[in-house]
């Protein structure tokens, strides 16, 4: 394999990397050829002892610095796809999670406004459901009232009759607000979570 | 890609970072070191320098060679001496384990 089968071979291998990126590595390798021929080597010599261009643009593409997000998702595609010559038994690029003790610090910061703000909406959920339970129970209190004292009171009975009524109508919009309030707390818990891990 | 290759390509970093903090060197000149000592695919040195870069380990610049366009040379960071420092504390214990590991092999 001569010098421009060689680099023609690694600029296929790097198609997927950033065009910036791939042309410095090309550049690299152009100038390593240039060293080898100084030194009175040949380009096969070179070529050789460089190695296979598929495992190099293989091996460029997991050894992306962790800041290039492009990159990574272009090695993690070519790991899915390896190109012919190419059995590719490791797996994509290590996604790694920068914790940082800044982020932690923002995140301990805002959550002194957040949290608080949670905890009343949890209060408020709290308070209706005292509510609706009151409203539901309601025909079991006014059963048990005439059990004991054999008192029979009409308009106390309508009265039941409308708060269970109303009991059964919010019932649904108040199970929905609460699965809603459920959802959303776990949402920013997860992403604070990740906001101090990194975004990975 | 086997244990082997896994391998090496984690002592070459060591390797490189060992060789830059000693003095700036530029790719080919790395290449040519490594090999006088381990069998390696020096090509995988290019992609490794520019992360090396990309972490903060070592920066490069250009210089004038005699009679032909300028080398790109590396030049190792702080951090990057940090770093080499702790890998080759790595290393070191890592051999004298296995080296420890043996021996008590042969003694059986």
């Amino acid at each position: 394999m001569n010098k421009e089968q060689f680099l023609f071979r690694l600029q296929k291998g790097l198609a997927v990397l950033p065009s910036e990126t791939r042309k410095e590595l090309m550049a690299d390798y152009e100038d390593h050829f240039r060293s080898g021929l100084e030194h009175g080597k040949s380009e096969e010599e070179i070529a050789f002892e460089l190695g296979s261009p598929e495992e190099l643009a293989q091996e460029a593409l997991e050894l992306q610095p962790k800041t290039d997000g492009h990159a990574e998702r272009a090695a993690t595609a070519r790991a899915d796809v390896p190109s012919s010559g190419i059995v590719s038994s490791n797996a994509g690029p290590k996604r790694q999670a920068s914790f940082s003790f800044v982020r932690l610090v923002l995140s301990v910061l805002w959550n002194l406004i957040a949290v608080p703000l949670w905890v009343s909406a949890w209060a408020l959920a709290a308070g209706l459901a005292a509510v609706v339970l009151a409203l539901l129970a309601s025909p079991l209190l006014f059963a048990a009232d005439f059990a004991l004292n054999r008192d029979w009171n009409t308009a106390q009975f309508y009265a039941v009759l409308l708060m269970l009524g109303i009991g059964i109508w919010v019932v649904g919009p108040f199970l929905d607000l609460l699965r809603f309030v459920a959802r959303s707390t776990g949402r920013y818990a997860l992403w604070n979570a990740r906001f101090v891990m990194g975004r990975n | 890609m086997n244990v082997n290759t896994q391998f090496k390509k984690g002592v070459l970093e060591l390797c490189v970072l060992v060789l830059i903090e000693r003095k700036d060197r530029y790719g080919y000149e790395l290449a040519q070191e490594v090999s006088r000592h381990i069998e390696v695919a020096e090509g995988a040195l290019y992609p490794l320098l520019r992360r090396l870069v990309g972490d903060g380990y070592c920066t490069t610049y250009l210089q004038e060679s005699s009679g032909g366009p300028p080398r790109k040379y590396y030049r190792i960071t702080p951090q990057g001496r940090e770093y080499a420092r702790q890998t080759v504390g790595e290393w070191r214990s890592f051999v004298a384990g296995v080296a420890r590991l043996l021996e008590e092999g042969e003694e059986e």
